[in-house]
């Protein structure tokens, strides 16, 4: 499974080509720092960096940076909640080295809400345009609609080439960084984003929660109900849906304390 | 008049034994007829009498009195090989114990707590054990017993080559036109003609079993399957009612296990599985009429528990047998199709292991024993289109246009299944599969009863993606299922359209 973003994205990031340079220097010494705090500490009560991914400071375009989690959350990480009593049992059957998979996003709210107290930041999802940062280096993958009909957008994305879906997950960083440190963006899961889905234009905007679904992001956008933990079946919907959604921590460096 | 002379000696030594173990003394004496019938059970796994061949367990002719382990050409487990080096020869009594638990007797004749028979039955009834035996004991490598467990379903009685034609005459259907089929792989079919034209033909299709290894879903999960010609579900074949099948069965010398063929087209002979079983490196040729219209299934058909463990392992096809005048509605009026797509449901139960994992296995049948328990629960790990889950969507998905008649054809030799084509119809439905009856017409959801294929013809009226599926949607979405049909054309607003979407208005 491959994950790309559209090019305007890329140009969007030409533009800022000198900022990066500058903020080059300084990701690499947050990136070692937050590395170096990561495996050292393990306190019982409260919470540690090391249960959670690396973070690695990437520049926005609004020159905001961003603490991007260098690898999604991973079933062992996940497990610490789940011996806190706090989120649900769903790693059975999981390998801990891998991405965290088959919880829905209400299960996701569940461990950032906990890892955030414990932890003492400000942790959340990419927003969409965000994760499309992180994913600027991989290639847009264009496909031409299925059906170009507007009355037949709901499966204008269908693709007739695709094969069976594989499930197999494997450990972070078996797909590799890009250039900003970031693993894992062009393969292995999908991830959950912080954006409601509109399957149509012109929908309301929705406050309290997605009641169209929420996005989840990886060779394309889809929206996904939030109450599902295994996206993957192939059921009774037109669509082709992710085989696995896992998620990855961000946190505004500006909101940390 | 086929088999062999017996041998004099054989047959006082079985005589002897039989004598011998009434002598020493059962409370009810063995019952040598109940234990031909006890056999059959046996018979999943071993061959005894004349032309025994070794199976999925040993040829037993001679049991009484011979080396464990040392049947010509088996490929025993490692405990019993060395059971028999140990000097283990069958005796009535040795037997009676081994058959209480194999795998208890060889941890204590071998004094090793770890050894384990590759045996996966047991026989707790003393006295249905010693009417077994009783009955072994009369299977001779020379008798010639045509005694009803030989000539039952899943037994070859003897090899092909030495069966001539009982006939001398001439037969008049070798002189019909002969045409060979050439078989696709599922969803599709061989190409045909939905109308007759002349007399009926001789088709000549051949099937090879093909024993493999299959992922059936996207987390890998892996198992030795049962195949005709490599696929699962097996190929569909195409004749008109009236026509002759020539069907040759092949089983190479790569496979372990026995195959045959019931065809539910077919008038005798449990469907020709009675005369079709072959042993790897032998194949069969059996002539069948199709002599009632109708879409029906076919599978591999071997002895007791053999016949389901064959059937969850893929070895299921489908044969059409179309009207010579084509299909037709309940007027008689001609139906037409445009497009044909054969479904094939297979439903799997792979075992799992103690931490809930699904096992591995390293040649197929290995898997015997854990999977006749995993199937015993009715519960299966898989329920799955054409052998595995999302095989009939992306770039498998079916396809047709708007205006286009659809033939679906659904097979599910086990378990009962209810197909539906979400934002679709069933125009004119066969449930059962009989051509001779009237369609049923305008169904939204229709039945297929397990071990018969049922077909539906549909008009397709709008474009876009349609899911075909097994309307318990448990089946289908945590399963596997479910198909889609993508249909290209113009969208028609009258069928319908999005009149508005916004917040309740209040």
């Amino acid at each position: 499974m491959s994950k790309g973003n559209p090019d305007s994205l890329r140009r969007l990031l030409d533009d800022q080509k000198l900022a990066l340079v500058i903020c080059w220097g300084l990701m690499l010494v947050l990136a070692l720092l937050l590395a170096g705090n990561l495996y050292m500490s393990n306190g019982e009560e409260g919470g540690s960096v090391g249960e959670l991914p690396p973070f690695i400071a990437v520049q926005q375009p609004s020159g905001e940076t961003l603490m991007v989690g260098a690898t999604e959350v991973t079933v062992d990480q996940w497990r610490i909640c789940e011996q806190a009593q706090v989120c649900p049992l769903l790693s059975e059957g999981q390998r801990g080295s891998s991405p965290m998979v088959n919880m829905s996003w209400a299960d996701v709210r569940v461990f950032i809400r906990w890892s955030a107290a414990r932890q003492g930041l400000p942790l959340r999802v990419p927003t969409k345009e965000e994760w499309l940062v992180l994913a600027a280096e991989q290639a847009a993958m264009k496909r031409k609609p299925l059906f170009t009909d507007p009355r037949m957008a709901w499966a204008a994305d269908y693709d007739l080439t695709a094969l069976p879906v594989e499930r197999k997950t494997r450990a972070v960083t078996a797909f590799g960084a890009n250039s900003l440190g970031i693993y894992d963006i062009k393969g292995n899961v999908w991830e959950w984003v912080a954006a409601c889905y509109y399957p149509q234009p012109g929908l309301p905007i929705e406050v309290f929660g997605c009641m169209n679904g929420r996005v989840a992001m990886g060779e394309r956008e889809v929206g996904l109900s939030e109450q599902l933990r295994s996206p993957g079946n192939t059921g009774c919907g037109g669509g082709q849906p992710p085989a696995n959604v896992g998620f990855r921590l961000v946190y505004s460096a500006l909101e940390a304390p | 008049m086929f088999y062999k002379k017996s041998n004099v000696s054989s047959r006082l030594a079985a005589v002897l034994v039989v004598a011998g173990m009434l002598c020493a003394g059962s409370s009810h004496g063995a019952d040598v007829e109940n234990g031909k019938r006890v056999f059959k059970e046996c018979s999943a796994c071993h061959q005894a009498g004349e032309g025994a061949q070794n199976a999925f367990g040993p040829v037993l002719n001679n049991i009484v009195g011979r080396k464990a382990g040392s049947y010509p050409g088996y490929s025993y487990s490692g405990d019993l090989s060395k059971a028999g080096e140990k000097g283990l020869v069958w005796t009535p009594d040795l037997l009676f114990e081994w058959l209480d638990d194999p795998s208890i007797f060889l941890k204590s004749y071998l004094g090793d707590n770890n050894a384990a028979s590759n045996m996966p039955v047991t026989f707790p009834d003393k006295q249905r054990r010693e009417d077994v035996i009783a009955y072994l004991a009369t299977q001779t490598e020379a008798d010639a017993k045509d005694d009803g467990v030989l000539m039952s379903h899943g037994e070859t009685p003897f090899d092909a080559k030495l069966m001539p034609n009982h006939d001398a005459r001439p037969d008049p259907v070798d002189k019909l036109q002969h045409v060979r089929q050439k078989l696709v792989a599922p969803p599709m079919l061989p190409m045909h003609s939905q109308k007759a034209t002349g007399e009926p033909k001789v088709v000549e299709i051949e099937l090879t079993v093909e024993e493999k290894q299959w992922v059936l879903d996207g987390d890998g999960t892996e198992i030795w399957a049962l195949t005709y010609n490599g696929s699962i579900p097996a190929p569909a074949m195409v004749v008109h009612q009236g026509d002759y099948v020539e069907l040759t069965l092949k089983n190479p010398s790569t496979n372990l296990l026995v195959h045959n063929i019931d065809l539910h087209a077919v008038t005798g002979a449990l469907g020709g599985a009675a005369i079709t079983t072959i042993s790897p490196g032998n194949q069969v040729t059996i002539r069948f009429k199709a002599t009632k219209s109708g879409s029906f299934l076919y599978h591999c058909a071997p002895e007791g528990s053999m016949t389901p463990y064959h059937v969850t392992h893929g070895m299921t096809g489908m044969i059409l047998v179309l009207p010579r005048e084509g299909l037709t509605d309940d007027k008689g009026q001609p139906l037409v199709y445009d497009k044909a797509f054969y479904i094939g449901e297979n439903d799997f139960y792979v075992p799992r292991d103690d931490k809930g994992d699904y096992k591995q296995y390293s040649r197929p049948g290995e898997d015997l024993t854990d999977w006749i328990k995993s199937m015993r629960t009715l519960t299966p790990t898989h329920v799955v289109f054409n052998g595995r889950v999302g095989a009939l969507t992306g770039k498998g998905a079916m396809t047709a246009n708007v205006g286009e008649n659809v033939l679906f054809l659904h097979m599910q030799a086990n378990r009962d299944t209810r197909p539906h084509l979400i934002g679709g119809h069933g125009d004119y439905v066969w449930e059962t599969g009989s051509f001779a009856s009237p369609p049923l017409k305008d169904v939204q959801t229709w039945f297929v009863r397990g071990g018969s294929v049922g077909a539906m013809l549909y008009r397709f009226k709008q474009p876009g993606v349609y899911a075909y599926l097994n309307h318990n949607l448990i089946e289908a979405v945590e399963f596997g299922a479910a198909a889609h049909v993508v249909v290209k054309g113009k969208w028609d607003d009258d069928l319908l359209k999005k009149v508005s979407q916004g917040p309740v208005s209040e």
